[in-house]
């Protein structure tokens, strides 16, 4: 093994290997981008209003197409109603499968989700409260908001020590889950039957029918923070799925690099979680199919579960509103479609690479 | 580069004393062996002069420097650690697993390049592991995989390898092809290396200055020869230690035996 003379055309061919790569890369990158696009496109059009797409395009590009007619209440309907929705879509699928995939790495455990420590559930406290206490929605997106955070900061609070293993703060997290879970479920217990308690059940399963431009401008700013920071330390998301030692010893910040992922999946998912309620499946399914497609180099995989979950998810609620004569819940729908599409993948694909 | 370990003490708790007063100085090209019973504290003793664990006493020095004093990237260039080979629960490729040696070069959001690649390439090369890049590190055999975790070390440029027992879990070809490919660095690039070891006869084979610790906590520090000798074996690992030189088509060989009831 050791000594033996370099061996010039395995090189060579490894390279190409490597152009090779690449070039798939590349290839996906811009599949997905169109398949975002288009998606997006076709969600705009779909709904108990009906608009074509050369309608939504003449709204769009005033004076692209100067002989389709568009009235007003179209105008109002894609600015105010499809657009903010089809973006929040967007941007929630994204948020929820990045910050899965930055937790599965940061926890070297492919089960984490970005509930892991407990954000969604304290958003979701923060949220079912407001809506028990009769808030006006932007209020309650923003008590969603301020509980999640909070639900984080407990977990940095109660894992602090000079020698904070990872151990401790998912144990940390773990508490922190379990009280807010316990809390969510006193609202329901004390909320009147009546009105009350559908509402908040109907809030805890998931929607993106309260979307409004306003909700939006709160909270997309933090989601795609968020996304950019872990973005930008994709790489040495693969040193923090080894044992702290091997990471430090790499020179790998462990302990920031750890605290910047946590409070960057955090702000995703607590803005997420108080937009459209609790999503499930979309931060543990997405980041596993871009596993299965790309290896478990998170180079590759934060992008590809940026857009596999952007797109899993405008699919989703477009069908979670149109489907049916009333919503359907955004949850139920990710696991009625996620699951099979996920088994079909593990079988054809033969599982996460190990 | 110098590195030195000044009077390094280490307990658990009050009581619980794993090893005292430790000194030694290690500098390049120079191989230092690690020598101790189980439960002696070899990995502890690497892990505190690493900087890893804190030393309850004493200090390591680089270049006269206390390396608690030096920051961290600037450290882990000029040291590089090779831990005992455990796969994670994410397994990469091997190509990807010794990219991540070039950390310490790269900033917070810095991601490797083709020069980082190059020197990728080099390091494979040079442990025999080229024709390995593309594979899944679980697909490696024991030996293979050792292979790609001395590399991953190379490829963050150090002057220091520090290696935990690299030989443990390898048959005798593969222990020969790990100490080799450690000589040879050594003795290429001209650096220093420190190595955790159960074979008293790979120390004798390898390195100019071994380190043996007793289960009482104290250690001794000096010439390979010097230190490991029939009396000092004994002592350290007790039970009767015999040591021979034999002859093998010419070439002499040192063979470090237990004898019981010796």
């Amino acid at each position: 093994m050791a000594g033996k003379p370099a061996d010039r055309s395995a090189v060579e061919a490894g390279s190409g290997k490597e152009n090779r790569m690449r070039g798939k890369e590349r290839a996906w990158t811009a599949a997905m981008i169109a398949a975002i696009i288009f998606l997006a496109g076709l969600a705009m059009t779909m709904g108990r209003y009906r608009i074509s797409i050369q309608e939504i395009f003449a709204v769009l590009f005033p004076g692209l197409m100067p002989d389709v007619e568009v009235s007003d209440t179209m105008r109002t309907v894609i600015f105010n109603v499809r657009i903010p929705r089809v973006i929040l879509s967007l941007l929630a699928g994204a948020g929820m499968a990045v910050a899965g995939a930055s937790f599965q790495a940061l926890f070297s455990n492919p089960l984490a989700t970005p509930d892991t420590l407990g954000v969604a559930t304290g958003a979701s406290f923060g949220a079912v409260l407001g809506i028990l206490w009769g808030l006006p929605s932007m209020m309650v997106q923003g008590s969603a908001l301020a509980m999640g955070i909070l639900a984080v900061i407990l977990v940095y609070t109660l894992s602090y020590s000079r020698e904070q293993s990872v151990i401790m703060v998912v144990l940390a997290g773990m508490v922190i889950s379990a009280l807010f879970s316990a809390l969510v479920t006193l609202v329901k217990y004390v909320a009147d039957p009546q009105d009350m308690l559908p509402a908040v059940t109907f809030w805890l399963m998931g929607n993106l029918a309260g979307t409004r431009r306003e909700s939006l401008l709160l909270g997309a700013p933090l989601i795609l923070t968020g996304i950019l920071v872990i973005w930008l330390l994709r790489w040495k998301l693969n040193a923090m799925t080894l044992p702290e030692d091997e990471a430090k010893a790499l020179g790998i910040p462990v302990k920031q690099i750890r605290y910047a992922v946590i409070a960057a999946a955090a702000m995703i998912t607590a803005s997420v979680v108080s937009m459209c309620g609790l999503i499930q499946w979309v931060g543990l399914l997405i980041p596993h199919v871009a596993r299965m497609i790309f290896g478990n180099d998170n180079r590759s995989v934060i992008p590809a579960s940026l857009g596999l979950g952007a797109i899993f998810m405008v699919i989703i609620d477009t069908v979670a509103r149109c489907a049916t004569a009333s919503e359907i819940p955004v949850s139920i729908l990710t696991a009625v479609i996620g699951a099979p599409v996920f088994i079909i993948l593990l079988r054809k694909t033969g599982g996460i690479k190990l | 580069m110098k590195f030195e370990v000044r009077n390094g003490s280490f307990a658990y708790g009050r009581k619980k004393r794993i090893f005292n007063d430790v000194s030694f100085t290690l500098e390049e090209p120079q191989i230092l062996s690690v020598l101790g019973a189980n439960g002696a504290g070899k990995t502890t003793m690497m892990r505190c002069m690493l900087g890893l664990l804190p030393w309850s006493a004493g200090a390591s020095y680089l270049d006269g420097t206390d390396i608690r004093r030096i920051p961290s990237k600037k450290l882990w260039k000029t040291i590089g650690y090779v831990p005992q080979a455990k796969l994670s629960s994410f397994v990469y490729t091997v190509e990807e697993m010794v990219v991540l040696g070039r950390s310490s070069h790269l900033g917070p959001f810095g991601q490797p390049g083709e020069r980082d690649r190059q020197i990728v390439e080099e390091c494979l090369e040079m442990t025999g592991i080229a024709h390995l890049k593309g594979k899944l590190c679980s697909r490696l055999s024991g030996g293979e995989f050792q292979m790609v975790m001395i590399a991953r070390a190379l490829a963050g440029e150090p002057s220091l390898l520090v290696l935990d027992e690299p030989e443990s879990n390898l048959d005798f070809k593969n222990q020969q092809v790990v100490l080799e490919t450690i000589r040879a660095l050594c003795e290429k690039r001209g650096i220093a290396a420190i190595i955790n070891t159960h074979f008293p006869e790979h120390a004798l084979e390898i390195s100019h200055k071994s380190l043996l610790l007793f289960s009482d906590g104290t250690a001794l520090a000096g010439e390979t020869a010097q230190v490991i000798t029939e009396e000092n074996m004994t002592r350290a690992f007790d039970i009767n230690v015999r040591i021979r030189d034999v002859q093998v088509a010419g070439r002499g060989h040192t063979c470090v035996f237990p004898v019981l009831n010796g």
